[in-house]
């Protein structure tokens, strides 16, 4: 009976277009304006494609690709790599700059939403995740700062939404540097493996997912702790609606939300989305409503409304693991990313 | 994930100095054919340039299942997951410890992550020991002896700096610990790497297909001394009698050809018996054993022969976590049991006691 009625109600998403990366997708992200999408294959290829579809942009930028953000001017792209190098691409695919960073693996990199104040400029501020130390370059890839060694290999990092703040995951909790001069200002405590890191939009929580099957929200202020555990499986997806309402948190092959408005989540029930058949790999909620989308290892997306009924709004069958899911910064355009190098449009 | 196309993964342990690196280096510019993705520790020091070498440092966390035992190795998983995106730039991983690393987690971490499970297979634990200076290291901390003891390869390394006659000493003080690995004497770490590389320790089906030694060593023992061994049911799998424990008097004779090193906390403990055993009871024993002992039983391998089953069954563990299924095709070998337990505190009696129980 909710069979029937799940597959009459439940829409079929078709791809507006799709293009193929030679391996699987690390990164994807919508430029400031919306009007391309730039994808990174882990082999080391990024690509620049219009909104519309079209031939991509493909550029050889690393021995093995990390991670991948549009300059903070919105006409460049930025790229990590494994070969400890970030650097920068102008539209025709020339390198602009190169910062080298040093040995480690770079895996994730975020720009500051604001422009920070360093010596007295504003300016936005690139943050990478460097081994074990923030390393903080300006526009132009020039260092600005490195923070201390933050006792672990950092596994995510984030901005903090209204300044000039990092928060990193590491072994032993979330730390948080400041965005200029990468002082370490204070920290999360937790004796475990943080595998990611979110801070909610309104800045009133820090989250973070542990490799031993938890969630862990800390009050940004005050620092008291919520523990959310016996999770199936380590944390793999984190993320937060866009007015800070809900955290949606991969469990197994579930979706649990936290409602973290008014007094917070502390001794409420979270709210259950689950119809994948494999691990939930990706949760990307729209910038602006309820919706969000969730990607699963069995290639398959679905679109869930988080003051909805438990049946997804709209799927989509895929075949290999989804590794990236980013709406258009106007919500209209969904772009996915897979393990097998499909890039996907909806 | 095809189970098949699991990648294998070494884990090279050993002490500080004990030649490493060198054996490292060797595997990276040999051609073996294979190519080889290196996880190096945070003062790994390796020596040539290669594409595939990641850093990694020592996080070692809980997993949350009520299991005090089942510690894991956070870094590991994070980068064995990266290094996963890019499988078709590797057929074999290595894991390179540092000296001091405990090899416990490093393995937990392949059973009790899922999506490593599908993906990797441990081949073997490779421990490099330095022969000059191993009698000297194998007291001076728990290191050296969990390394060993983890073992499925011991490299006996720098036999050059060694006289031929404290050989036989010392790989009997080191098989003491572990009566179960392979060991290759080598100098500067030249070895044959097919002997280290391509070991399928963790796969049950090669465990008495590949090592015969391990049940036949046994049987040959058995007919040269013409008694059972479950009459007193203790004995070192080198193949001699362990006496010392045991209550029966009545085996007077002295046939050892080496002298034994029974270590007080780290050491092997071999149970045999010609026969079968009931497999309910045999569950209920190892189950309730895992629970109380796991933390202390590092290694364990071993062949029973269940009433009512055609197909022995083979298994193998590591802390508490048991793999165990029934061999393909068990004709025409002997129905007996053969089990070894490698750790620390291990209680020889009461082992012996509890499978005693469990026979039919």
């Amino acid at each position: 009976m909710n069979e029937t009625k799940t597959a009459i109600r439940t829409k079929r998403l078709v791809p507006a277009w799709e293009t193929r990366l030679n391996d699987c997708v690390v990164a994807l992200e919508w430029s400031a304006d919306g009007q391309r999408l730039a994808a990174a294959g882990v082999d080391g290829t990024g690509c620049v494609i219009p909104k519309s579809g079209g031939a991509p942009k493909n550029f050889l930028a690393h021995e093995g690709m990390g991670a991948l953000a549009w300059h903070a001017d919105g006409q460049r792209v930025v790229t990590a790599g494994q070969d400890g190098a970030v650097r920068c691409w102008d539209a025709d695919g020339q390198r602009c700059w190169e910062y080298l960073a040093g040995r480690a693996w770079l895996e994730k990199m975020a720009w500051s939403p604001l422009p920070v104040n360093v010596s007295g400029a504003e300016q936005k501020i690139l943050a990478v995740a460097n081994g074990k130390i923030v390393t903080l370059l300006n526009a132009d890839g020039q260092l600005v700062a490195n923070s201390e060694a933050l006792g672990s290999t950092l596994a995510d990092l984030c901005w903090y939404p209204n300044g000039a703040m990092v928060l990193a995951a590491a072994y032993g909790g979330l730390v948080v540097v400041h965005g200029a001069s990468g002082k370490r200002l204070r920290s999360y405590d937790w004796k475990g493996a943080m595998w990611n890191c979110r801070w909610s939009p309104d800045g009133r929580w820090v989250a973070g997912g542990s490799q031993e099957n938890a969630v862990h929200l800390w009050d940004a202020d005050s620092g008291a702790h919520l523990h959310m555990p016996r999770y199936q499986s380590k944390i793999r997806a984190l993320d937060w609606s866009g007015n800070g309402k809900w955290l949606a948190t991969g469990n197994g092959m579930d979706v649990l939300l936290w409602n973290c408005s008014g007094k917070g989540p502390a001794g409420t029930t979270p709210l259950m989305f689950g119809a994948h058949g494999q691990a939930v790999t990706e949760i990307k909620f729209r910038h602006h409503g309820d919706v969000f989308a969730a990607g699963g290892k069995d290639g398959n997306l679905m679109l869930w409304d988080a003051n909805g009924e438990p049946e997804p709004l709209a799927v989509f069958t895929g075949s290999a693991a989804i590794t990236a899911a980013r709406w258009s910064p106007d919500d209209k355009l969904l772009a996915l990313g897979a393990a097998d190098g499909e890039v996907l449009v909806f | 994930m095809n189970a098949n196309k699991r990648i294998p993964v070494t884990i090279l342990t050993g002490f500080l100095g004990a030649g490493k690196t060198t054996l490292l280096n060797r595997i990276l510019t040999e051609q073996h054919g294979k190519r080889v993705a290196v996880i190096e520790n945070e003062f790994g020091e390796i020596g040539i340039d290669h594409e595939l070498v990641i850093r990694s440092d020592e996080e070692i966390f809980e997993m949350n299942n009520g299991c005090i035992c089942c510690t894991v190795r956070g870094d590991l998983i994070r980068v064995l997951e990266n290094l996963l995106r890019r499988r078709d730039k590797f057929d074999h991983i290595l894991i390179e410890t540092t000296g001091l690393a405990d090899p416990g987690p490093v393995i937990q971490t392949f059973f009790a992550d899922e999506d490593l499970k599908d993906a990797l297979l441990v081949d073997a634990v490779v421990t490099v020991v330095d022969a000059k200076h191993v009698l000297q290291h194998i007291d001076s901390g728990p290191e050296v002896k969990q390394q060993i003891a983890f073992a499925d390869i011991v490299l006996l390394n720098k036999i050059d700096l060694v006289s031929v006659s404290e050989l036989p000493e010392l790989e009997g003080r080191v098989r003491a610990v572990n009566p179960l690995a392979r060991f290759e004497r080598t100098t500067n770490a030249d070895v044959d790497l097919a002997k280290v590389l391509d070991v399928g320790a963790f796969d049950l089906d090669r465990i008495t297909k590949d090592d015969p030694h391990f049940l036949d060593a046994e049987d040959e023992a058995e007919d040269e001394h013409g008694h059972h061994h479950h009459e007193h049911g203790e004995h070192c799998s080198c193949g001699c009698h362990d006496h010392d424990h045991d209550a029966d008097g009545q085996h007077g004779h002295h046939h050892h050809h080496h002298k034994h090193y029974h270590d007080e906390d780290v050491q092997s403990v071999g149970i045999e018996h010609d026969g079968e055993v009931d497999g309910a009871k045999l569950n209920r024993w190892l189950s309730a054993l895992l629970a109380a002992k796991g933390q202390d039983i590092y290694r364990m391998k071993g062949v029973f022969t269940v009433s009512g089953q055609a197909n022995r069954v083979v298994f193998q563990g590591v802390h508490m976590m048991l793999d165990a299924k029934p061999e393909a095709d068990s004709t025409g070998k002997p129905r007996k049991c053969a089990l070894v337990f490698i750790g620390k505190n291990l209680d020889r009696g009461e082992l012996n006691q509890g499978f005693r129980e469990v026979i039919i």
